[in-house]
């Protein structure tokens, strides 16, 4: 063997050669052929893979030559020269060599050859392990490598196929939201938005996705109202922050718009539907506005002639009526509070303090006539009741007290001393038997815009003070009633009167919802709608 | 540390408490729960966060939560991807071992960013040997009595084996393995 010492200079063109022993090692799927292509010998690993090997055995019986085809002799393999020699084993057994073929001086041939494997399984079938492999053979991390993109194909798939399901999971989510998300790419492409946005902006899907942001905050500008501006969202998104936009179409709405940059350069703008809490909020600051200002008129006038009592020297007739004045206006501020009270409890409880209760119609409406006959200022009262034996469910005080308000103002808005009719009419409510009772007076009416408002809170017909009343009575007269799976219905022309109609659930002989029928029923067994405003419709 | 690490924990924590306990680790350990990619290289951390996360779903001490999670790794996880190659790597557990450095070298050939422990087996007498393992990170020597255990099982032996000792900073260990040999009656 010539020794190479590092330490001196000059080129790397040593050659070492290999003993027996250090060559078998090196290879150990060697293989020694004589002049005759018999066996010399054979490598360690190549004789575990195939152990029927014997001395003096030839090639062609253990092995199929594909490179140099046919070979036989010393002399066949020395014509082949350099160039790859591969065989493949006969009789079944697994195994492909490849390598080179070296003609050696004494006429012999030695194949330096190795193992072609797919597959761990491969070498586990030829009964071999890493170990039977020269360390210097790169084979055991082929099959790692091959192994590891299998497996790591069958990992892209569960990744795939679980970011699909998490991806449909995300989709329901945003659909199922009632707010609007747009999402774009880094690029500014519109990639994913919801169905609550599409309808909230009245455009198509087809329309947007693909769009560029541009074309999208377009689309946005168009529908925005008069005055509104909109800021660029990439803008917006960026410095993760929000903004309120108003719609003037598809329909009038307010937008409340975070926008966000996603991790991946994106953007993320998430749109909500701000329009029924705008007009609460409208409703409630208009509310207090004009509750302060009715409560203000009663309070300035008793204030004003209270100091006028104190301050001034007073006939005892003069004294008399500034007192009777203030007990008036003192009066109209209790029944206002009062009113105020009673529409907040009701509110509140949304119908679970009723005491509904099958009640006979015709003594009902007698109470309620009974108990206006001091406010009646002269006015008759005809009772036409068709249906007075029938029952109906309700709570008999709180609907005396809508009848009571629809009455008072039938007696306030009609001249003194003319006739008010009371009467009844069957019909049905959501399918069920109802009972409508009717309040007809003759008075000044109201003109189509007064009736429009005439369930808003201190609305008044005749806004010139003559007339008292607090503004609050027809709210009360809606809220009772439709607690209750009721309606009220109102018809009215100007100098021809008003009619007022009171749809009732009817209490029936079967119950209300076709069971036996029971003397008392809760609100919780009823099967009536406790809220919403069913059609009527005549029998 | 590679996904399938990762992935190995979720499949023990699943395996013992199903898709919502992992869902409950991954919450803890503040980790998505979308899923590891096998040969993707994550930062220890997470593992490390896993493992805490796992131990405190489980009710168990985080050293025995690693002891179970290389038995687990021995017996299913590697068997379900490597099973093949760890049949070529060894007949038994003493052979597998001495092959274990050289196994692991050519896993680094492979894939670099890789750091795998390092391991000497020194026989002790017949049939019973220490080993020593070595690793860049630490804390994980449990998993070591875990993997030996999961392999005794696989080459289907029964051993005695013990931590002799354990250095917390270096997490270098030593481990007594007594193979024991079934007598025939």
């Amino acid at each position: 063997m010539t020794t190479v010492n590092a330490q001196e200079s000059g080129p790397l063109c040593g050659l070492p050669s290999l003993d027996g022993e250090r060559l078998a090692r090196a290879f150990p799927f060697h293989v020694w052929l004589d002049q005759e292509g018999k066996l010399l010998c054979a490598g360690q690993s190549l004789r575990k893979a195939i152990p029927h090997l014997r001395v003096g055995d030839d090639l062609h019986r253990h092995f199929e030559l594909l490179r140099p085809q046919g070979a036989q002799t010393a002399a066949d393999w020395r014509a082949h020269g350099g160039d790859l020699c591969s065989l493949r084993a006969r009789s079944g057994t697994p195994l492909n060599l490849r390598g080179s073929a070296e003609a050696l001086d004494d006429g012999s041939t030695l194949l330096l050859v190795a193992p072609v494997l797919t597959t761990l399984q491969d070498m586990r079938n030829l009964g071999l392990g890493l170990n039977d492999f020269a360390r210097h053979d790169a084979a055991g991390e082929m099959l790692m490598m091959a192994r590891t993109t299998q497996m790591s194909a069958h990992d892209s798939m569960r990744l795939a196929e679980r970011l699909s399901q998490r991806t449909h999971q995300l989709e329901s989510i945003l659909e199922l939201s009632s707010n609007g998300v747009a999402a774009f790419d880094a690029n500014g492409v519109l990639r994913h938005v919801n169905t609550p946005l599409i309808n909230l902006l009245g455009l198509s899907r087809q329309a947007l996705l693909g769009a560029s942001l541009a074309c999208f905050e377009t689309h946005v500008q168009d529908l925005l109202a008069p005055g509104q501006t909109l800021e660029p969202f990439w803008a917006l998104g960026t410095r993760s922050g929000q903004c309120v936009v108003q719609l003037a179409a598809p329909r009038p709405a307010v937008l409340k718009l975070n926008a966000r940059r996603g991790a991946e350069g994106g953007l993320i703008v998430y749109w909500r539907d701000m329009t029924a809490e705008s007009e609460v909020d409208r409703m409630k600051s208009e509310f207090l506005s004009t509750a302060a200002h009715e409560l203000r008129t009663p309070m300035v006038s008793i204030f004003g002639f209270a100091e006028l009592m104190l301050n001034r020297p007073l006939s005892e007739e003069r004294r008399m009526d500034v007192l009777r004045t203030i007990h008036r206006q003192s009066g109209l501020l209790i029944h206002m509070v009062n009113e105020l009270l009673d529409l907040a409890r009701i509110e509140a409880r949304q119908g679970k303090d009723l005491k509904r209760e099958p009640v006979r119609l015709d003594r009902w409406v007698q109470d309620s006539v009974a108990a206006m006959r001091g406010a009646s200022d002269g006015h008759e009262v005809d009772l036409a009741l068709a249906h007075g034996t029938c029952l109906v469910l309700v709570d008999a005080g709180k609907t005396q007290q809508a009848l009571v308000n629809v009455l008072s103002n039938a007696f306030k808005y009609s001249a003194a001393d003319s006739r008010v009719v009371i009467s009844s009419a069957a019909g049905e409510l959501a399918g069920r038997p109802a009972i409508g009772l009717t309040v007809r007076d003759d008075g000044i009416g109201m003109s189509a815009e007064q009736l429009g408002r005439i369930f808003e809170r201190f609305y008044r017909a005749d806004p010139s003070g003559n007339i008292p009343g607090t503004g609050l009575g027809m709210c009360l007269v809606k809220e009772i009633v439709e607690l209750q799976g009721g309606r009220v219905d109102i018809v009215s022309q100007p100098g021809e009167g008003t009619s007022v109609t009171l749809w009732l659930p009817q209490w029936t002989s079967t119950g209300l919802s076709g069971g036996a029928a029971s003397a008392h029923a809760s609100p919780a067994n009823s099967a009536w709608p406790r809220t919403g405003t069913p059609e009527p419709t005549p029998a | 540390m590679y996904g399938l690490v990762n992935r190995a924990i979720e499949q023990l924590v699943v395996s013992v408490k199903g898709e919502s306990g992992w869902l409950r680790v991954c919450a803890r350990a503040n980790v998505s729960s979308d899923g590891f990619v096998a040969m993707c290289p994550y930062h220890d951390d997470v593992t490390f966060r896993l493992v805490e996360a796992a131990s405190a779903e489980l009710n168990t001490p985080v050293a025995q939560v690693l002891e179970s999670f290389g038995e687990y790794w021995i017996l299913y996880t590697a068997e379900e991807g490597y099973g093949p190659l760890l049949e070529a790597a060894g007949n038994d557990l003493r052979s597998f071992l001495a092959g274990l450095n050289d196994l692991h070298g050519r896993v680094e050939n492979l894939f670099p960013h890789m750091q795998l422990p390092r391991f000497k087996v020194e026989d002790i007498g017949q049939h019973e040997y220490r080993l020593r393992y070595r690793s860049s990170r630490s804390g994980l020597a449990p998993m070591v009595l875990g993997l030996l255990r999961g392999l005794a099982k696989r080459f289907e032996q029964t051993i005695d084996l013990e931590m002799l000792t354990m250095d917390p900073v270096t997490g270098e260990a030593v481990f007594r393995i007594c193979e024991r040999m079934e007598i025939e009656a």
